[in-house]
């Protein structure tokens, strides 16, 4: 039975900052991406010459005795107002098989320092009821833009392939 | 337990109770793959696509479709001729001339200027094109991928949960949740606005920090004192998602077309002034 009820203008008034959620470690994504995995190595893969990029990649090689089924390789990108963690799992033959987000946070706390963006809220009690949220499963709104991951997702299945082809993997 | 992919453009999450995680990881991997599905047959980008199919044929031509382009074709010709004309799916060529989606090199000249102008619904997942088309289901694939989602989680053997697709959500089974707007004035800050049990919901808004999608997103005259916002609460959330269009362009005009959905309306203006419907 569907049921609504609309909440007070008070509560409309009380707003909470959005900020971030956690959906799964790098160790889960893995075991999601090869569940037949027995073991799981770490290994760190530096950069590419032609790659703009400081660190190096993380990767955890997925192992069933001594096959190697494939690697996950965990990345994080930053868009306009969000940093989304993610992982990305690439079997031996180069396909992908899975993409989980890890993480997705909220930064705006440039904006709660503005003087304007804190006027809004004056005579409204909110102050004292900004509260910070943690959760964005029940936040409707603009839709959030997961390009960036898209294109992470491209760079790092290149990336792999790269290792592959050169017999690094 | 919960978990989260990007498709749709978006990050898609699926959060679930009472559930083994072996359950939760089958249940939410048939979910997400039934979303991608969805979005490779109903994405205007990707050639192979049964829209951009529609976009290729010629007048009298009789299309084999996926059956779930066929369903949201369906729905989005039922809420063209109930809203009017104010719902219109044949509208990717407006959308092309604003840059928002891709000109496609393969299509025929588009013709139609609505939907029941461009295809006829046939049984056996087929359509006729009467006239060709530029066929664009962004104001209801979203919500209908997600009702798909919430299906196949149900089908499963999960009985409560949330899927959320960037902002267009469902919520389902027992639990009461309360659902928060993302302010269009402050994208960090969100508001509580309603207390839902078995209940979608989807937000159509421009935001102060991009003042320049006021209203590329909405094919139509948005006239004087536009809102910012647009939710609509309905039982499924292709419905949530059709009708914040509605809404947008016929505003309290909407209102029986909202109660025959067993919907509600949520509309916030720039001064923050809201008005429900």
């Amino acid at each position: 039975m569907s049921t609504l009820r609309w909440l007070s203008g008070a509560a409309l008034a009380a707003p909470t900052l959005v900020q971030a959620a956690q959906y799964a470690t790098l160790d889960e994504a893995a075991r999601r991406s090869f569940p037949e995995a027995t073991a799981f190595r770490e290994q760190l893969v530096p950069p590419a010459a032609d790659e703009h990029r400081a660190a190096p990649w993380r990767m955890l090689v997925a192992l069933k005795g001594e096959q190697v089924l494939g690697v996950v390789v965990a990345d994080a990108v930053v868009g306009k107002f969000e940093l989304i963690d993610y992982a990305v799992g690439i079997g031996h033959d180069g396909k992908l098989r899975n993409v989980e987000v890890l993480a997705y946070r909220e930064s705006h706390g440039y904006e709660i320092k503005l003087p304007a963006w804190r006027a809004q809220f004056v005579g409204k009690d909110a102050h004292s009821a900004l509260r910070v949220g943690e959760d964005i499963a029940n936040v409707s709104g603009a839709t959030l833009s997961c390009t960036h991951v898209t294109d992470g997702v491209r760079r790092i299945v290149a990336m792999v392939e790269r290792l592959r082809t050169s017999g690094r993997l | 337990m919960r978990r989260a992919k990007p498709l749709l453009g978006t990050l898609v999450s699926i959060d679930v109770d009472g559930v083994e995680e072996a359950l939760f990881i089958e249940a939410s991997d048939r979910a997400f793959a039934r979303i991608a599905a969805i979005h490779a047959a109903m994405s205007f980008h990707e050639a192979g696509s049964d829209l951009r199919a529609l976009a290729r044929a010629r007048a009298g031509d009789t299309l084999p479709l996926h059956a779930d382009t066929r369903a949201v074709l369906q729905l989005a010709l039922a809420f063209e001729t109930q809203s009017g004309g104010a719902f219109n799916a044949c509208c990717a060529a407006t959308l092309v001339a604003r840059s928002l989606l891709p000109a496609p090199d393969d299509a025929s000249s588009p013709q139609a200027s609505t939907l029941a102008e461009a295809i006829e619904p046939l049984p056996d997942d087929r359509v006729r094109v009467l006239r060709p088309g530029w066929i664009d289901l962004g104001g209801i694939a979203k919500g209908y991928a997600v009702d798909s989602a919430v299906d196949e989680l149900l089908r499963a053997g999960v009985h409560d949960g949330i899927v959320n697709a960037g902002g267009d959500l469902r919520v389902f089974g027992g639990r009461c949740t309360t659902i928060h707007l993302r302010d269009p004035r402050s994208p960090g800050v969100t508001l509580s606005m309603a207390e839902v049990q078995d209940m979608a919901c989807a937000t159509s808004a421009w935001s102060l920090t991009a003042p320049e999608s006021k209203a590329a997103h909405v094919v139509g005259p948005l006239g004087d004192n536009a809102p910012m916002s647009v939710t609509v609460f309905a039982p499924s959330c292709a419905a949530a998602d059709a009708l914040t269009k509605i809404v947008w362009l016929r505003r309290d005009a909407a209102a029986d077309l909202l109660r025959a959905h067993g919907a509600h309306a949520l509309m916030l203006r720039e001064d923050g002034s809201m008005h429900r419907l």
